[in-house]
């Protein structure tokens, strides 16, 4: 029995699939690439309003889509509208390829494959791809060359060649490789053609292939590859990704596959026009067919391309830097991650900044001195990460050559967040004619302009009341300038404690670094020299567990000098009667649980990462 | 002071006669605050037209340039003051050695204020038409897009000479010229594919400067006034960092000497007296006849740990690069031990009367040493003089010659403390040097907004003969071995 309102249920069906992928598209991006990639690409992009800003990108083949790219993902700043946006974008492609799939004729039937493309590049921003590369900027050029090809198909058919050509040059002074892309679909669509001409489709080729050559020679001063490919899967071989080249390479070829469908006698003289319909059961079918394999498709990527742990680390990393310490060490809480490092780095610089990083610091798992500090390597991620704790120590001068540092190896453009990063050291250093250089950027971003009018008012009372504290500002740490090694983190340290021995956080990181180091010489060399100083209440717990490891080794003496606690005697003389008499691997793990937030079970047990033995710290 | 009231009279009845009439206005007890700063400078008469904002409270000025009672225009603009380029280009011309003062004019709910007059003067010397530079940021180790870039000076219009774009984002530094001759330039390419490319005589060509006795490859170059060699310093260079950043960063060398190049022969040579164990020679330069080689040296000593005491001294030889002779002894110029400072770069006039050097506390690289200061050497009398009208309270320094010997071009980190941007000082005839002025670009907010330093500008008599692409070309085939 024939549907007649089978085209009707296509197009509610397709709708559906779009409404549905949007919702799913946008709880997947919420829940999976808040942070990583929404809030990740908005820093590592400084949109701002000047002539000289937009000078930089017209010169770059796809320059205009790119600037166009960054103005709007610059509201990815926040993070909900960010993901809107992504969606929106993602949406936007996969109603293009169903305009252009349903101007193929009947096979709007199979719907499911316009959303091969959006859903593939849904899981570009897979973070383990490690490939932040591409940014919105490359969806705006699908969009542009699907767009085009759209209104291509709009054209009437005597004005198709002039339009065709003219459709080709606007795209690609637009969106550079992305003209390809149209050129590609304009000729399967020529070679389908009833009334096809072989001369426009040679003169098409001829112009896709000559003008790239023509911007290599009298307009662009870039690499052969990038005026063909700028803004493609192939712009740059150094970040390829299979996913990217899978979904751009989809579009022509899908486009084949529908025009060869429509072709198909099962398909051809079916439709509206026809007045042919399918029968209700196929309908049904198809539907079915196109949802399960939408579904089937989001579901194989959400297992296979979500990642928790480099989402939670880049929520720790985005509040390390707002300064909410709570949120850190909850966040930080219960995470049994793969890679420990970064928990143990953010949850560390959470303590020392709330002043319970002696006291707490064996309660959550410690990795070794690499979560202390990074070692260096110029990289965007890590260089932010390093500076962060050169930050909190009250250390700007290296806290702002780490930003900067960060802000020149972005891999987008100048890093936002950096030069954020910039503004406050610059502050701390009441160093007026740096804060004045950068804000002054910030002054002409849309989204930073508000949070610029703030600083230049703290700043202001900052420079007239010296006694006057900048919200959020970590305290300026006071010592003699020395010379500073990334290499030598104890050094500078000690460094920062020989000419001010009363510096707490320096003397808490350096203990602390003593203590993952398992270097109890050291560790009470530098009691002995500094403790006093601190004016501790009590002594903090991390501290005294090791003084008593150093105390039952001949020390005895340790235990009058820094008032041990009995209580703390008694612990460890519990622990030790339990290490004695576990006589199994079970018994000593569950000795290692009962004890897992005291220094003796990280002195006896945990093999350290050190940090002169990892190259480096990755989250990307 | 009579004949002022009369120019300003004068201009006053041009303004109200056939500029815009403003019928009333109060006067400002001040000069008008502008951006760039030209007040008291000498520009070129070939100059670009040096557009500014002003910085004063109002929503519409009127900006008059006027050449005292000969000729004029006007500008009204909301902020920033975009110079009419044929207007510009002929009042300079007309009036070479005149004063130029601008009268400008703020306008706030609808009162005008009028300040007093800024002055600049017309040189009657031109300056070389296009400078080239370095863009990169002022960072520490880090760099992502750079390149060497020229500007016309007459057009404000900026176009790459090579950028890393080409060459895998690789770092480029120390161009040179020969004589200011865009036909005849060197640089290097660090990292893959690295060597010195050298464009001259129509040929593009990438060398290999290190030679197996020398400690590194050739660094900083500067060619013989002939044009076939080039002595370049090869230097072991580290750099630290300053916890308390008064200066930032430290350069230091661990060693360095100096060898040449003969481009001709493709031959790397040197002597004992610029190529010792128990100094470091560095920062070479050529006499103007070719006759002596000027660099600066210092006593070899360990380095990190003597950083903070290494000052180079300014010293000549005489030599014969044909020959390959060198004279046993060095001349010491600019003694360290006496000022108690280093020296660096040294850069002779083209007529080899002045050498313009850099001077601060100590060390090897004085880019980040804001009391680096410019001073000048007769080369004649030996009488050594700070450049007081050029310097700031930032390093200034990479200094560079026009090749008529009238303009100083140099990067200044002045505007901000951080970036440089290229200044321009001028040298009249009696000897004297003037207030300098940043180059002028199209747009004023430019120095504002550009992230990136001007490094290493230098003045060209044209255009770079060399495309990028023959460039890119260079740097991706073999690089030719020098005999050595």
């Amino acid at each position: 029995m024939n549907s007649p309102n089978s085209p009707t249920l296509y197009k509610i069906a397709a709708w559906l699939a779009a409404a549905l992928f949007a919702a799913g598209a946008l709880i997947w991006i919420l829940s999976s690439y808040q942070y990583s990639i929404v809030k990740f690409i908005s820093e590592m992009q400084f949109f701002h309003t000047d002539r000289v800003y937009f000078q930089q990108f017209s010169i770059l083949p796809g320059g205009l889509t790119l600037y166009a790219g960054s103005f709007i993902s610059q509201f990815f700043h926040y993070p909900v509208t960010g993901s809107i946006i992504l969606t929106l974008t993602l949406l936007f492609i996969y109603l293009l390829m169903l305009d252009i799939m349903k101007q193929c004729g009947a096979i709007h039937r199979f719907f499911a494959l316009a959303m091969v493309v959006p859903v593939t590049l849904l899981f570009l921003y897979n973070p383990s791809n490690a490939v932040m590369y591409y940014r919105l900027a490359h969806f705006l050029g699908i969009v542009l060359a699907l767009g085009a090809f759209s209104l291509y198909l709009r054209i009437p058919s005597r004005f198709r060649m002039i339009g065709g050509i003219l459709l080709y040059l606007a795209l690609y002074s637009l969106a550079a490789g992305n003209a390809l892309l149209f050129a590609a679909l304009l000729c399967i669509n020529e070679l389908f053609r009833d009334e096809r001409s072989w001369l426009y489709l040679a003169a098409i080729l001829v112009v896709a292939a000559g003008t790239p050559l023509l911007a290599h020679r009298f307009i662009y001063i870039a690499t052969m590859n990038k005026v063909w490919w700028a803004l493609t899967p192939f712009d740059s071989p150094k970040f390829f990704n299979i996913i990217y080249c899978i979904a751009w390479c989809a579009i022509p070829i899908l486009y084949l596959l529908w025009q060869l469908l429509s072709r198909l006698p099962s398909v051809r003289g079916r439709g509206e026009k026809t007045g042919k319909m399918d029968r209700r059961g196929v309908v049904i079918a198809l539907v079915l067919c196109n949802l399960i394999v939408v579904g089937g498709v989001a579901l194989y990527g959400i297992k296979n391309y979500r990642n928790k742990e480099i989402e939670g680390i880049s929520q720790m990393a985005y509040e390390v830097e707002q300064g909410n310490w709570d949120r850190v060490i909850e966040l930080g809480e219960g995470k049994n991650y793969l890679n420990a490092v970064p928990i143990s780095y953010f949850t560390n610089i959470a303590r020392l900044a709330n002043g319970t990083l002696p006291e707490k610091m064996f309660t959550y798992r410690q990795t070794g001195t690499y979560g202390l500090f990074d070692s260096w390597a110029i990289r965007y991620s890590t260089c932010l990460f390093i500076g962060e704790i050169y930050y909190r120590l009250g250390v700007p001068a290296i806290a702002e050559q780490c930003a900067f540092e960060a802000l020149v190896c972005s891999p987008y453009e100048h890093s936002s967040k950096a030069a954020r990063r910039i503004v406050q050291t610059s502050m701390m250093r009441k160093d007026t004619e740096s804060f004045e250089k950068y804000i002054r950027l910030f002054e002409k971003s849309p989204i930073y302009r508000k949070w610029a009018a703030e600083q230049r008012l703290h700043f202001e009372k900052s420079l007239q009341d010296p006694g006057y504290k900048v919200p959020g500002l970590p305290e300026t740490a006071r010592f003699d300038n020395f010379m500073f090694a990334f290499g030598e983190q104890q050094h500078n340290l000690i460094s920062m404690l020989h000419s001010n021995p009363c510096n707490r956080k320096a003397f808490e990181y350096l203990m602390a670094f003593s203590l993952l180091r398992k270097d109890l010489t050291v560790f009470l060399e530098f009691m002995d020299q500094y403790y006093e100083n601190m004016n501790y209440e009590k002594l903090p717990r991390a501290f005294e567990e090791a003084l008593l490891i150093l105390a039952y080794n001949d020390m005895q003496e340790l235990l009058l000098k820094y008032e041990i606690s009995p209580e703390a005697i008694a612990r460890f003389n519990s622990l030790n009667n339990e290490i004695a008499q576990a006589s199994n691997a079970v018994l000593i793990r569950n000795l290692q649980k009962r004890h897992h937030d005291t220094y003796w079970i990280y002195y006896r047990y945990t093999k350290p990462m050190m940090l002169e033995n990892i190259p480096d710290l990755l989250v990307y | 002071m009579t004949k002022k009231i009369v120019y300003s009279l004068f201009a006053l009845i041009l303004l109200s006669g056939c500029g815009t009439k403003i019928d009333s206005w109060e006067s400002a007890g001040r000069q008008a605050k502008i951006f760039p700063e030209y007040e008291g400078t000498y520009i070129p008469w070939n100059i670009a037209p040096l557009n500014f904002k002003v910085l004063e409270d109002g929503d519409l000025y009127l900006v008059r340039f006027v050449v005292e009672g000969k000729d004029s225009f006007e500008v009204k603009t909301k902020g920033k003051v975009h110079i009419p380029a044929g207007k510009w280009k002929r009042l300079l011309e007309k009036n070479k050695g005149e004063k130029m003062a601008l009268h400008i004019f703020s306008r706030k709910e609808n009162k005008w204020t009028r300040y007093p007059e800024l002055h600049f003067t017309i040189a009657e010397d031109d300056v070389d038409p296009y400078i080239a530079y370095r863009l990169i940021e002022p960072g520490y180790n880090a760099w992502n897009e750079m390149g060497l870039y020229q500007l016309s000076l007459e057009s404000s219009k900026e176009s790459p000479i090579v950028t890393n774009a080409l060459t895998n984002g690789t770092c480029m530094n120390c161009h040179t010229f020969h004589k200011n001759s865009p036909g005849s330039m060197v640089f290097h390419i660090r990292g893959e594919k690295g060597g010195t490319v050298l464009s001259h005589n129509g040929e593009v060509r990438k060398i290999d400067t290190k030679a197996p006795w020398m400690i590194a490859a050739g660094v900083y170059p500067r060619w013989h006034p002939g044009g076939r060699y080039i002595v370049f310093s090869t230097n072991k260079t580290t750099q630290g960092f300053y916890s308390l950043n008064k200066n930032k960063i430290e350069v230091f060398d661990h060693c360095s000497d100096l060898v040449i190049y003969d481009s001709e022969e493709n031959r790397l040579f040197t002597d004992t007296i610029i190529h010792s164990e128990k100094s470091y020679e560095t920062f070479p330069e050529w006499s103007a006849d070719g006759k002596e080689l000027y660099f600066c040296s210092a006593p070899a000593m360990p380095m990190p740990d003597k950083f903070g005491e290494i000052r180079y001294s300014l010293v000549r030889v005489s030599c014969n690069p044909e020959t390959g002779e060198f004279a046993s002894r060095a001349d010491t110029l600019v003694s360290a031990w006496e000022t108690g400072k280093s020296v660096s770069l040294p850069r002779i006039s083209p007529d080899g009367k002045r050498v313009v050097f850099c001077l601060y506390d100590f060390g090897t690289f004085p880019i980040w040493h804001p009391e680096n200061d410019l001073y000048e050497l007769n080369t004649e009398t030996r009488e050594i003089r700070e450049m007081t009208e050029v310097n700031s309270g930032h390093s200034d320094s990479f200094h560079s010659w026009s090749s008529n010997g009238r303009w100083l071009l140099f990067s200044s980190r002045r505007m901000d403390g951080t970036y440089t941007r290229p200044y321009i000082s001028y040298l009249d005839s009696n000897g004297n040097w003037h207030k300098p002025f940043v180059v002028p670009q199209k747009d004023p907010d430019h120095y504002d907004f550009r992230m990136k330093s001007y490094n290493l500008p230098e003045f060209i008599t044209g255009k770079v003969t060399a495309t990028p692409y023959e460039l890119q070309k260079a740097w991706e085939s073999d690089a030719v071995k020098p005999e050595s």
